[in-house]
């Protein structure tokens, strides 16, 4: 893994503002949020950020590849400390998705979704995704690692050939090239405002933020759990975030993980 | 058939691997069965909002009983912060990180648990060896399930 030193960059946000109280750029990484969980084990402090101009091993869930090409990419890590009890940290990943869903919807104009849990979607297509890490080392408060991948200048014909037809870039959905800090700074706002309200409201914040965005509630799906497929209209969300599949038969069945298809959409598990 | 017989019929039946034993002899008759141990259901968290809603029926494989965990003291258990899943390895086809017998150190990587796409990575809190995984890989796991048995050293 290449890691290129670090420079600290100043994006100019409110002095209140926590997420992105330190912002660390790197030209290349592995993964920003490799970094990061090095930085949060060295002590680093909550809101400290890392920005990659490319990642070498830039990674989604369960071990996948994410193309990670320099410079037409938004690669960022954010590393929280939430005094909160672990078992509600997981909505986090909920958070950050209706964060960088409102920052990049209301920056670009681009009409950007969430497939559930937070997938950034336009159209049935892959815009962005999101991976948290959660580090809950004995003794000590945890840590929360949120990694955000964003296409933004990737021309559709650069991308690998088994994710043309399912990826996009801003520059694809808009037709307009977006500039980088512009966008990271949008979305450490949005982010920021998220956590502090998540932090003083509890769930129901959260889960309100993402349904605003949120495209996956009503639709038909299909979710690959490690349990099995289940298919059925998506009716809801639990109060830990959870998803509510209720199949043909009638039974409504709580997904926490898995891959989720729309299945009017047509989109493929990304 | 007096009282010792009864009790030598009784002591046959549990030592044996047999659920029911009838026995007939002079007109009186003797029927044994044992407590046939009832699948485990996992607790149903979930309100269900409508009323007519059938809860799912736990499929066989869930049923079967979670390995019994020794009452030993010299024992320690990890446990899991979040309701997930759980993954013995990285990625579908890397190595686990540990097998039984393994020796581990602490902060060393065991497992997986996901939630919604949040991957917690669990560590070890002791140095020791791993004497027992207790979960199957990519099998759901509630807040404060044991995960593995370490005896630390």
């Amino acid at each position: 893994m290449k890691t290129s030193t670090a420079e600290q960059i100043d994006l100019s946000l409110p002095s209140a503002t926590v997420i992105g109280s330190q912002v660390w750029h790197y030209r290349e990484v592995g993964s920003t949020n490799d970094v990061c969980k090095d930085l949060a084990s060295a002590g680093a402090p909550e809101g400290c950020c890392v920005v990659a101009d490319a990642q070498t091993g830039g990674r989604g869930r369960l071990g996948r590849p994410w193309f990670s090409p320099p410079g037409q990419g938004l690669y960022l890590s954010c590393l929280l400390r939430p005094a909160l009890p672990p078992d509600s940290l997981p909505l986090c990943t909920l958070l950050a998705g209706g964060a960088t869903a409102r920052a990049l919807a209301e920056a670009t104009g681009a009409a950007v979704r969430l497939k559930w849990p937070n997938d950034l979607i336009v159209g049935e297509k892959k815009l962005g995704g999101i991976l948290t890490e959660l580090l809950t080392p004995g003794g000590e408060p945890p840590a929360v690692i949120i990694g955000i991948g964003i296409n933004v200048t990737i021309p559709l014909e650069t991308f690998p050939p088994e994710l043309q037809t399912t990826s996009t870039s801003l520059l694809a959905a808009t037709g307009r090239p977006f500039e980088r800090p512009a966008l990271l700074k949008a979305i450490l706002l949005e982010l920021d405002s998220a956590y502090a309200a998540f932090q003083q409201e509890g769930p129901g914040a959260v889960l309100e933020a993402w349904r605003v965005y949120g495209a996956t509630l009503g639709e038909r799906v299909r979710a690959e759990t490690t349990d099995g497929t289940v298919e059925g209209e998506a009716v809801g969300l639990t109060d830990q975030g959870h998803l509510v599949v209720r199949t043909g038969e009638g039974l409504e069945v709580p997904v926490i993980t898995g891959d989720v298809v729309h299945l009017r959409g047509g989109g493929q598990p990304a | 058939m007096d009282l010792k017989e009864i009790e030598a019929l009784i002591d046959l039946f549990e030592s044996k691997d047999i659920a029911e034993l009838e026995y007939e002899e002079e007109g009186r008759r003797i029927v044994l069965k044992k407590a046939v141990a009832l699948p485990v259901v996992a607790p149903q968290p979930y309100p269900v909002p409508a009323a007519q809603v059938a809860v799912p029926q736990p499929v066989a494989a869930e049923a079967e009983p979670k390995k019994v965990i020794p009452s030993d003291d010299t024992l320690v258990s990890v446990e899991s912060p979040i309701v997930g899943t759980f993954y013995r390895a990285p990625a579908p086809d890397a190595n686990p990180y540990v097998e039984e017998g393994d020796a581990v150190k602490k902060g060393q990587v065991l497992c997986i648990v996901e939630a919604m796409k949040l991957m917690n990575e669990i560590e070890s809190d002791f140095e020791g060896r791993i004497v027992s995984i207790l979960i199957e890989n990519a099998q759901p796991v509630e807040y404060g399930e044991p995960l593995f048995l370490i005896e630390p050293e």
